[in-house]
């Protein structure tokens, strides 16, 4: 397979600005996941210690096998949220290998407000959850949680994928047949009892390990009865008499070991593919792409740059090569497993819109994961384009997209604006794994295009007064507009609100594809079936 | 389809296959070898053996025997094939969508490089540089900084290379 002829040109001025600029974003993202991984009050830490508890950080490396790799996803989710008081929404969630198996691993950081649950961590459980039922993944819980965060208790309660949709989706995974192992390390009162409760296998964790539907301070407010810890729900009630877990552990890391060992015990499913061949790393040189990646978002740039140093080798087969040029499509590989790329170079047209539709077909076919790289500001406008039926166009590729059966991957390179987001498998469409990179940016429209419609009102009710604004009063009302529309369609927002699964270094995301794809690979695929087409 | 691999210049065109028994049949210059490649370094050719040494970057290929170093390069089929290897013969590029220019970057009569800019437009709303396919000569700047244009129209001419 031919190689991509890269294009670019290292002394650039622009290339140079873009290097600066994308590096400088690659260190303020890895300092914000620094931070929101270890930085936490001295009390909170010793409070830890004093409890005997590792801190969440230390069991996750305990659990996992050495030196194999780790996903960890939403990071900095909630990052933007509750005034910083959650950091990564007080769960630990990541695609890791326990015992030589690929598993989902969930784990409350007791290290953030004892663990307790904000609306934002009950979105992340329950995605943990999904992620292991979409891609049929074995879960570890590792539970250590003060319950739910009461005073912003109707945002996580009552609705759809509130806090019930965690035991709803423990069920579901236990029913199709995945396993799952809790580790109780502290608390797990009220709803939180139901996580090892629906787990296939629980160990409980002698001394701080509980699990109760009313803590003590609830039961004597109740009926009045006093009871300690241990004896309401303790590791050797729970084990011994009540059934309720499994295995007793006289330590954190005995659990951890027995944990293990539960995991070791489990089947291993055969992948729904086979056919990875050697891998092969990109002929150019990753790091390239922080010259390559613009440092103005309105500026465009060429996809085959970015897909030169993401697939193996930097061979790319390219589908329709001369149709539908503003968005690219082909096959490549990454770490040996083929995928199917849509990658757009530009708005959408009709033709770009059909390529991708008849595209989309067939990587279902060929049973090909698809990898979409999204860098788009929306479908064509315009009385011409209409009367061609770009609408009914992007209609088939949203059709093809959303009934895909093959696993979808995405990640937004730059821009998700609008329809393009629909086109392009946006959250929405159930990618199984959604990745952006620091300088993304996601929303309805473009923050100068919002800013223009969100000002108008303002503009022509000034009008209505029989008042023509000054150059200065424009900027006055439409300046804030645009500082608040950039802000809550930046990477970091939409990371914060779990928009995504987690925002990617540009120079990580090959090897984050590879454990995504292999994930998305451990459930079957069935076979291809669309819905109708507009023709 | 015969692989392509070039040795001092002279193309080869070789098949490996594989043989019933499991091992390898050489398909080289119209006559036909056995072939094994042993882990340790031990090429068996026709039942003679010789010691090697490999190493391949990409499409080149290193081989160390007798004392001598050999650099082989792997051509691909299509490229090899194709009629014209350095990118587009087209002299005429058109605007891929409707939009206005930004900036022409270059005149008439200059000389530019494969990916050099040539012009860059603005549609909706975001700016794309419209690169040069191949080395060669612009002859004809279409439009001026400021002006729209419609999908397809031309943008900027290049000399007969």
């Amino acid at each position: 397979m031919r190689r991509i002829d890269s294009r670019i040109n290292p002394r650039d001025p622009a290339y140079l600005a873009n290097l600066e600029h994308n590096r400088r974003l690659a260190d303020q993202l890895s300092e914000r996941q620094r931070a929101a991984r270890y930085d936490r009050p001295q009390r909170d830490l010793q409070r830890l210690e004093r409890q005997g508890k590792l801190t969440p950080r230390a069991r996750l490396e305990a659990l996992l096998d050495p030196g194999t790799p780790f996903l960890e996803l939403s990071t900095l989710a909630a990052g933007e949220a509750y005034d910083g008081a959650a950091p990564g929404a007080g769960q630990i969630v990541g695609i890791g290998v326990v015992s030589g198996h690929e598993v989902v691993i969930r784990a409350d950081d007791s290290s953030v407000k004892g663990g307790a649950w904000y609306p934002l961590s009950v979105k992340k459980i329950v995605r943990a959850l999904d992620i292991a039922i979409e891609n049929r993944l074995p879960m570890v819980h590792m539970c250590d949680s003060a319950g739910g965060f009461l005073p912003l208790q109707s945002q996580f309660f009552a609705d759809r994928y509130g806090a019930g949709r965690i035991f709803r989706n423990q069920s579901i995974l236990s029913k199709m047949g995945v396993p799952q192992v809790s580790l109780v390390l502290g608390h797990c009162t009220a709803g939180g009892a139901y996580i090892p409760a629906l787990s296939d296998y629980s160990v409980i964790v002698r001394g701080t390990g509980a699990i109760f539907l009313g803590g003590p301070p609830l039961v004597k407010a109740a009926t009045g009865e006093e009871v300690t810890v241990d004896e309401l729900g303790g590791c050797d009630m729970h084990t011994s008499v009540s059934g309720t877990a499994d295995y007793p552990a006289s330590s954190e890391m005995e659990g951890i070991a027995i944990t293990r060992e539960i995991v070791s015990q489990w089947r291993r499913p055969a992948k729904a593919k086979d056919d990875a061949i050697e891998p092969e790393p990109p002929a150019y040189d990753p790091a390239e792409l922080y010259g390559i990646l613009p440092a103005d978002s309105r500026v465009q740039f060429d996809m085959r740059e970015v897909i030169a140093r993401l697939v193996d080798g930097s061979r790319f087969h390219e589908y329709q090569p001369a149709y539908g040029a503003t968005l690219i499509c082909g096959y490549a590989r990454i770490w040996g497993q083929q995928v199917g790329i849509l990658a757009n170079n530009g708005v959408l047209f009709s033709d770009s819109a059909l390529k991708g539709a008849h595209f989309v077909q067939l990587c279902d076919q060929n049973r090909t994961p698809l990898l979409f790289l999204q860098n788009i500001t929306g479908f064509m406008v315009g009385r011409e384009y209409e009367r061609r039926g770009i609408t009914k166009d992007g209609a088939k590729m949203i059709m093809a997209v959303a009934g895909a059966s093959v696993p979808k991957i995405t990640v937004n390179c730059g821009a998700s604006y609008g329809a393009g987001t629909y086109g392009m498998n946006g959250r929405a469409f159930d990618p199984r794994f959604m990745f952006s990179w620091p300088r993304a940016q996601v929303g309805v429209m473009g923050a100068e295009q919002a800013a223009d419609v969100l000002s108008d009102v303002k503009l022509r009710q000034l009008a209505r007064d029989g008042r023509l604004p000054t150059d200065d009063e424009v900027a006055a009302i439409r300046d804030p507009v645009i500082a608040e529309y950039r802000r809550s369609s930046s990477a970091w927002h939409a990371t914060s609100e779990l928009w995504d699964d987690g925002v990617l270094d540009p120079l990580a995301t090959r090897n984050a594809l590879a454990i995504a794809i292999s994930a998305a690979l451990s459930a079957p695929i069935d076979p291809p079936n669309y819905g109708v087409f507009r023709m | 389809m015969r692989h392509a691999f070039i040795l001092q210049d002279i193309e080869h065109l070789l098949w490996l296959s594989k043989r019933a028994d499991g091992g390898f049949r050489l398909e080289a210059e119209g006559r036909s070898h056995d072939v094994a490649l042993c882990p340790d370094g031990r090429l068996i050719v026709d039942g003679e053996t010789t010691q090697i040494w490999i190493a391949a970057s990409g499409d080149r290929i290193y081989a160390h025997v007798d004392g001598e170093a050999h650099e082989l390069l792997y051509r691909d089929p299509i490229s090899r094939f194709a009629q014209n290897r350095d990118g587009s013969t087209e002299r005429l590029l058109r605007a891929p969508m409707p939009g206005a220019v930004v900036a022409t970057p270059v005149a008439p009569g200059q000389t530019v490089v494969a990916g050099e800019t040539l012009i860059v437009i603005e549609s909706m709303k975001l700016e794309t540089a419209i690169q040069s396919p191949r080395d060669g000569i612009v002859e004809t700047v279409h439009l001026a900084v400021g002006q729209a244009f419609e999908r397809d129209a031309p943008l900027i001419t290049l000399a007969e290379a």
